[in-house]
């Protein structure tokens, strides 16, 4: 038949154009389907990162819901406020998302986002991962991987330290649940946002999400090159439950090297062939534990 | 659409707290743009491939749409013999196919037969007689073809054959295994149907042709003249020459054929021959000048040849005929050839070594070395490959093997259209604009871009590169189910049985739909910036402009090639 068939409904934008994201952008993509699984009754609640500027200027916003701006470090803190208040005026159906981005979830909102997965808090926390502080002009976050290029790590900081792993740490406060998604695979990324919907307790989204201008990548290759990440196995496609039960939700059908992933965005240019090398055997290994650890 | 501004314009107007009052629509992103999506149609690669012009994307998309009615109907509008094609064309087609380069091309041909077995389609008189009369010689593919498209333009049309029963080639010379007579006989049936009237065992002459009013004549008399190898001892019983030995066995006058038939030749006549030898009892052997690569006969028919058991020899020049004091053959005498480089056509030159001789024990030769243009019984003169079908005689026109040198069923069908429409302008006193409906880039031309049903879409067709590949999962490439060897090899009963539905299905999901939009949805999905939506009659989409900022994901994202981006120009 005429593939593909999506899953997602039919359902009013929540997000508005007219937003000031640069060309491209994958977390305006990544909001979209967020905002589309989880419905009006939302409140949303951004720190500082890409998103505070990409919504608009007082008095204008791009989305259809209730938004709170608060200060970079505090996502999940704010969030959990909302979270109170709503419930003291008996409005428990209304979700709370927290949307804050690499740097605001991997560094300086981390305390207060692990003592909201502590308190397993009602709310949904959405990471959208540009793998730098992309706002302020691509500084590296502990979410840069190894080997890429950005203004505070010229020549791609190559010490052989691996990316962050938040979900396996968000995972480890056992909280309901905690998972990864891309744009690219806007399916799964819906999906996976109805299911935390139907939690209570900490949901924890972490959510692959290409910067052209930080990537050094063509705008139309943003998707592309999101997908690569998933196909090499870079970035995996799979949940966790309650912290224990983990499931894999994308296989890929043709295994891409990490090679093209890399050699796809201009941030990687600096790195040689060694480096590669590595980085492919540690996506293997990665890879093998997680099969290991979703039982497959 | 853009939306409204909000402006303060003094501080009483401010809300108390800072709190949004109304959306970002206002923000006219789209003058960030240097480039934007357009939704267009394209041309997809196959149907530069098909000499026919077959619509291939769109039948392929009625299939998919549970339409087979349809897509029969889609196909007849270009082609009158889709049953006949279906099963012979050596589609060139699936050659250029783009799904080629990810993993096998779609089974086109396939399809073509399982539409043209299963649908159904009922022939019609045209609405408006022209009054006009054109005679059509020869009912091979070539002149059946021009004859119905001539028919749909409202002609009266005639079609005259010397032999008894009509099809040319088709009837005499494919044999009944690749091409059983009564698909045959139910497309010639609906042209009749039509109104086309035959005359059997008749030729044309030019004072017949000016009694009985024709306005026109168009010879389609084919390419069966026997082109003489001039082997010593090659008259007499038990040498035929193919074409004649393939009509006795199509009409049914050979029945058996007892010991060693060698068969000289490398093309696709001499595979039909040799196939047909073995099938009557003989023991065959096929015997070329080149190698295998070189034969000019299709690569899938000396395949099934070879699986059936027939024996080649190559670089065998052959010599003689060799009989016996009674006269009867004994066998074949070959000079050995050697193999050197390649020539200008791809194939490898050869050197023969009169003295290195050998021969093979034969009790049959067919000789299947080639066959030449027949002669126009008219005083006309016309060029090779006089692709606008014209003679030096006004209302005289040639098409098909008589005139063209890719001697296929498919280059046939596209040579009565051009045919058709040459006669057409002709009648009508105008020009044959044949360039405005060729598929630019291919050959085939277009009935409906020249009855101006449809525009064909400009500029190059979409290349593999521009096909988004993720979106095309791996499925087999349908095999058609066959007759077990054994009775394939033993009768004349038709060796491919086809598609079953499931399969066919199955097989018309594997095409790409390279440049035709399908409303998958992914350039909706993909877009940043929301600017893609479905138009109200589900046609295709509409881009906002005013917000558009051009990014180019959709283009990108497009599985077929159906979105490209132009520049702005400021
Ligand atoms: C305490 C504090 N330090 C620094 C900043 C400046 N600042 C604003 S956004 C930002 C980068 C945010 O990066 P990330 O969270 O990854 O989001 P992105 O911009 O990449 O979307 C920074 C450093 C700030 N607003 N507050
Ligand atoms: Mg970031």
């Amino acid at each position: 038949m005429i593939e593909p068939t999506y899953t997602i409904e039919e359902s009013e934008e929540l997000v508005h154009p007219g937003h000031l994201a640069c060309q491209g952008c994958g977390a305006t993509i990544a909001m979209r389907y967020v905002l589309k699984a989880l419905g009006k009754k939302t409140v949303v609640v951004i720190p500082a990162c890409c998103w505070s500027i990409i919504v608009g200027l007082f008095p204008s916003s791009c989305l259809d819901v209730p938004l709170i701006h608060t200060a970079f470090e505090t996502a999940a803190a704010a969030a959990t406020g909302a979270r109170a208040a709503l419930d003291v005026q008996g409005q428990e159906d209304v979700n709370v998302l927290a949307w804050a981005g690499d740097g605001g979830t991997f560094d300086i909102g981390f305390q207060a986002l692990s003592g909201a997965a502590e308190r397993n808090e009602n709310i949904i926390y959405c990471c959208y991962d540009n793998e730098a502080y992309m706002n302020t002009g691509i500084q590296r976050s502990s979410a840069t991987p190894v080997g890429a290029w950005t203004t505070t790590t010229p020549q791609g900081g190559l010490e052989d330290r691996p990316k962050k792993d938040i979900v396996r740490i968000m995972a480890a406060h056992n909280v309901p649940y905690t998972a990864t998604a891309n744009v690219a695979f806007p399916d799964d990324l819906y999906q996976k946002i109805k299911k935390a919907a139907s939690y209570k307790g900490m949901k924890f989204i972490h959510i692959l999400s290409p910067c052209p201008t930080g990537w050094r990548i063509p705008s139309s290759e943003s998707i592309e090159v999101a997908r690569l990440a998933t196909l090499s196995n870079v970035f995996p496609l799979y949940e966790v439950i309650n912290g224990s039960k983990w499931r894999v939700t994308y296989i890929p059908q043709k295994k891409v090297p990490v090679e093209k992933y890399l050699e796809a965005q201009a941030r990687f240019r600096l790195m040689g062939e060694e480096e590669k090398k590595r980085i492919q055997k540690n996506v293997d290994e990665y890879w093998k534990e997680l099969l290991k650890r979703a039982k497959r | 659409m853009l939306g409204e501004l909000i402006q303060f314009h003094s501080i009483e107007e401010l809300p108390d707290s800072p709190v949004t009052l109304g959306t970002t629509l206002w923000n006219p992103t789209g003058t960030w743009r240097s480039v934007r999506p357009v939704h267009v149609t394209r041309l997809s690669p196959c149907m530069l491939g098909c000499p026919a012009g077959n619509p291939i994307e769109s039948f392929i998309r009625k299939i998919e749409e549970g339409d087979v009615d349809g897509a029969l109907a889609l196909i007849r509008e270009e082609n009158p013999l889709p049953a006949i094609c279906g099963r012979v064309c050596f589609h060139p087609c699936e050659e250029a196919c783009n799904r080629a380069s990810m993993d096998a091309s779609v089974a086109i041909h396939e399809l073509e037969r399982w539409v043209a077995d299963r649908g159904k389609w009922r022939p019609t008189v045209p609405e408006k007689e022209t009054g006009k009369s054109v005679a059509v010689v020869g009912s091979g593919p070539a002149g059946l073809t021009a004859a119905y498209h001539l028919r749909r333009l409202g002609h009266a049309v005639t079609v005259f054959e010397k032999e008894k029963e009509l099809g040319g080639l088709l009837r005499y010379g494919i044999p009944a295994y690749r091409l059983p007579k009564d698909v045959l006989d139910r497309e010639i049936g609906f042209l009749r149907e039509m109104e086309i009237i035959f005359r059997t065992e008749t030729t044309l002459s030019e004072s017949d042709f000016e009694k009985e009013g024709f306005q026109a004549v168009l010879f389609a008399v084919g390419a069966q003249r026997f082109r003489d190898p001039r082997l010593v001892h090659q008259e007499g019983e038990g040498a035929w020459k193919a074409l004649e030995f393939l009509k006795k066995v199509n009409e049914g006058e050979i029945k058996g054929l007892k010991g060693k038939v060698v068969v000289i030749g490398g093309g696709n006549a001499a595979i039909d021959a040799a196939r047909c030898a073995l099938r009557l009892g003989g023991q065959v052997t096929v015997a070329y000048r080149r190698m295998r690569e070189d034969m000019p006969a299709f690569d899938e028919e000396v395949a099934a040849a070879e699986a059936e058991g027939i024996s080649f020899v190559f670089l065998a020049v052959p010599q003689s005929v060799k009989r016996d004091g009674k006269g009867e053959v004994t066998g074949v005498g070959f000079a050995r050839a050697k193999a050197g480089s390649l020539d200008a056509s791809g194939r490898h030159k050869i050197t023969v070594d009169p003295h290195d001789t050998f021969s093979i024990e034969a009790d049959t030769v067919i000789l299947a070395t080639g066959e030449e243009p027949d002669e126009i019984p008219w005083q006309v003169d016309y060029k090779p490959e006089a692709t606008r079908c014209e003679t030096d005689r006004p209302g005289v026109f040639v098409a098909g093997d008589v005139v063209g040198s890719q001697r296929t069923v498919a280059y046939a069908i596209g040579w009565g259209k051009r045919a058709a429409v040459a006669i057409d302008a002709f009648l009508a006193g105008k020009e044959a604009e044949l360039e405005k409906i060729t598929l630019p880039g291919g050959e085939g031309i277009s009935m409906r871009a020249y009855r101006g049903e449809v525009t064909i879409p400009e500029g190059e067709a979409v290349s593999f590169e521009e096909v988004n590949d993720f979106y095309f999962p791996d499925v087999k490439r349908a095999a058609p189910r066959r007759l077990p060897m054994a009775q394939s090899v033993s009768g004349f009963k038709e060796v491919v049985k086809g598609l079953s539905k499931p399969q066919a299905l199955r097989e018309a999901g594997r095409c790409f739909h390279c440049g035709d939009c399908v409303m998958c949805d992914n350039c909706l999905i993909f877009c940043p910036d929301i600017a893609i939506t479905r138009k109200e009659d589900a046609s295709g989409y509409d881009v906002d402009l005013d917000h558009c900022k051009g990014c180019g994901i959709c283009a990108r994202e497009c599985p077929r090639g159906a979105i490209i981006m132009v520049e702005e120009r400021v």
